[in-house]
Parts: C-alpha cells; structure tokens; sequence
C-alpha cells in the first residue's frame, strides 16, 4: 500500500490520505446506519404489538373480572332460552303449564323437525289444540313468547262455537350447538352491547322450566334382588 | 521577528488551492468521525432500551396470558352467553303471528257475548277473520274500529252478508303494517 502510494504524486498521495477517513466514516454510516435502523425500526414494531397485546389483555382481565357474576346466571338463563337439542319436550311441559295457568284446554299436542337449520338454528314445529273462552285463549297465546326455550307463534286457526274458542296453534321453536372452541387467549373480549343487555334482560324474564330432580328410593337395599 | 521556513524538497510541495482543500477534507474527516461516534452510540442506547422495554411487556403480557387462562370458565361463560344472545335475537327478529293477533285482539274483545269468531286464520303476514255479529251495536263497533286503527297496513272486506238468521257474516282480509 505504502510502495503503491509512493508512486503517486505528490499532491494525489495526500489528497488520498486525507480523504480516507471521510470515505471510511461514510462506508461506515452506511452499514451501521443500515443495520441500526432496521434493528430500531424492528424493536419499535415489536414494542408496539407487545403494548397493543398488552392493552388487549388487561382489557380482557377486567372484563373477565366483572362480568364473571352476570355471565353466570346469564348464561345459564340463556342456554334454557336456546338449548344445545330439541327442547320439544319442554316446550309441551311449559304450554301444559301455561294452559293450566290460564284455564284452557290443551290437546292434540304434535312434534315434528322443523325446517333446514338457518344460522345455526335449528327448528322444531309443535302443533296443538286449545279450547276455551276468548279471552282465555288470547291471554294464553300472549303467554306464549313469555316462556323458555324461546317459541314463535307461526299460524293460528280459530272457530268459535257455543261460548268456546277452539284454536289450532303451530309453533316454532329452536336450538343450536354451543360454540365448540375458545377463541386464542390475545383475541380481545368486548362487554355486552346496550342491543345484547336488552336482549339478556328479555331472556332472564322468561319463564323458566321446571326440572324435578329425582332422588333414589329410601329404604333397605335388597341383598339379593334376582333371588327368590 | 520571526522567519517561516519551508524545509520540504520543492516535489513534496502541494499548491495553495490544495492545500486548503486537504484542510476541509481532514476537517470533514473528524467532524465525520465524531458524528459517527455520537450516531453509533445512540443507536446502541436505543437498542439497549427497547430491548429492557420489549422484554419488561413481554414479561408483563406472559403475567397477563397466566391471569386470563386462570379465568377461562368466565370467558367460556361470555362466549356462550353473547352466543345465545346472538341466537335469541335472531330468532326474535322472525316474523310470527302474535302481532296480528294482539293486533286484532281488541277488535275481537269488545263484541258482546251473542256475535262469535266463525273462523280467523292468523300467518306472520296477514290475517283473514270470519265473524257473525248479532246486533247492529256489535257491527258498528267492529267497523268503527277497523276503520279507526292504523295497527294494519291494509284491511279489506271481503265478504259482507246478513242472514235474519244468524246476523250479519263480515268477512275481512288484514295486511301486516
């Protein structure tokens, strides 16, 4: 380098010289500056996705934290609303009870599968008979939209003869799968709408049903039950 | 007083111009140097510094992730409910018959004892009513009210017959407001 320098003039020799330092530090602001600011550009996009999950997930834990009470009471409330299976067994036993409340006459009760699911929903059609006064009848038809599993009144047939209102009533009434899985743990959680509270308010007013729980008989246990 | 000597062989001189722009070229050089230095060294601290931040979030998200998974029963509990919720209004947004009904309740309630429903058929879209009105009071109230209320878009009658026999026979055609 030295000997290759040598050969040089005079003037092109220190030209160089001085020159060198100012092309080094160049050089070297290019590769650091490459470097440096794509490792800062980086660290500060991880910073800011770290602190977004961060926010997401204290979000999260509040809500969690405060509407575990509702979401309790609510949410068994509204899975009697809408079942996981056909609830057409318990919708008979609520009209049953809706009609002894109010003093008519219910037969002729049918079940059948409803249309294709719609949304998830399933549906079922019951079909029965009521006979009473007119009154009777409308406020047992009012009742209706009042009772869980949720039903929709879809046709109605009246004639009326001799003081008595005998109407034949088709209903519907559904139910869907519960959600199967658990969205990932930085999926954000939001409250419940003002739309969604006025929803659970109308579900947590619904008749519920009645489960009886039945106990084992009480008395002496039989040693040998096959036997003589 | 003193003398500038200039002890170079005359080769190694470089002229005035040069000279000056070696000067600014050295000048550049450090001034270079040092800014490189100070750029390098607050890269270097910035580096140092998100890389304590980055790890003190991630510390805090991992904290979090535990504390959230720890309250897995309530979140399963919301998903279940806000689903519900969800199926419930979609259900409740379905056209059903017990708004024509209520509808067509009143009309219905005010007739006296002898008038009677021949026969009504309610659909989430329409309704038909048959009814036999005994007594001319019973007849114009029923008129009077449908002709008063704005609870259907539309209501037609349909068929209009007196018998001495069993009274007046209206038969009406309601549309769903």
């Amino acid at each position: 380098m030295n000997k290759l320098l040598k050969n040089l003039p005079e003037s092109t020799r220190q030209t160089i010289v001085a020159a060198f330092p100012l092309f080094l530090v160049i050089i070297f602001f290019i590769f650091v500056g490459k470097y440096g600011i794509s490792k800062v550009t980086d660290l500060r996009s991880q910073i800011k996705t770290a602190q977004n999950s961060e926010t997401i997930l204290t979000q999260k834990l509040n809500i969690l934290q405060t509407i575990s009470s509702t979401a309790e009471s609510g949410a068994r409330a509204a899975s009697l609303a809408v079942p996981a299976t056909n609830p057409s067994l318990i919708v008979v036993s609520q009209l049953r009870n809706l009609a002894t409340g109010n003093g008519v006459i219910i037969s002729a009760i049918k079940s059948t599968m409803g249309a294709a699911s719609v949304a998830g929903l399933n549906q079922a059609i019951i079909s029965f008979t009521v006979n009473g006064t007119r009154e009777q009848i409308f406020k047992f038809l009012s009742s209706i939209d009042k009772i869980a599993p949720i039903s929709l009144v879809d046709k109605i047939r009246m004639t009326e003869g001799g003081g008595v209102l005998q109407a034949d009533i088709g209903i519907k009434t559904f139910w869907a799968d519960f959600p199967k899985t658990i969205p990932p743990v930085t999926t954000p959680i939001s409250d419940l709408t003002p739309a969604e509270k006025e929803t659970l308010t109308k579900i947590l007013g619904l008749i519920q049903p009645n489960f009886t729980e039945v106990t084992a008989a009480q008395g002496e246990v039989n040693p040998n039950p096959f036997g003589q | 007083m003193p003398v500038k000597l200039n002890l170079l062989p005359p080769e190694l001189a470089v002229s005035k111009n040069l000279s000056q722009l070696l000067k600014a070229l050295r000048a550049m050089g450090v001034i270079g140097v040092a800014a490189f230095l100070a750029f390098g060294i607050g890269i270097g601290v910035f580096i140092i510094f998100s890389t304590v931040s980055l790890n003190g979030i991630n510390a805090s998200i991992t904290r979090l992730k535990a504390q959230v998974s720890s309250q897995q029963k309530s979140e399963q509990l919301i998903i279940l409910l806000k689903d519900r919720i969800a199926k419930t209004a979609s259900v409740q947004s379905m056209p059903g018959s017990l708004v024509n009904l209520q509808a067509i309740e009143p009309f219905l309630l005010g007739l006296s004892g002898s008038s009677y429903i021949n026969q009504m058929s309610v659909g989430p879209e329409s309704l038909t009513l048959s009814v036999n009105l005994k007594t001319n009071t019973d007849l114009s109230t029923f008129i009077k009210s449908c002709q008063g209320s704005d609870v259907f878009k539309s209501v037609n009658l349909t068929s209009f017959n007196l018998s001495p026999a069993t009274g007046y026979s209206v038969e009406i055609t309601a549309l769903k407001k």
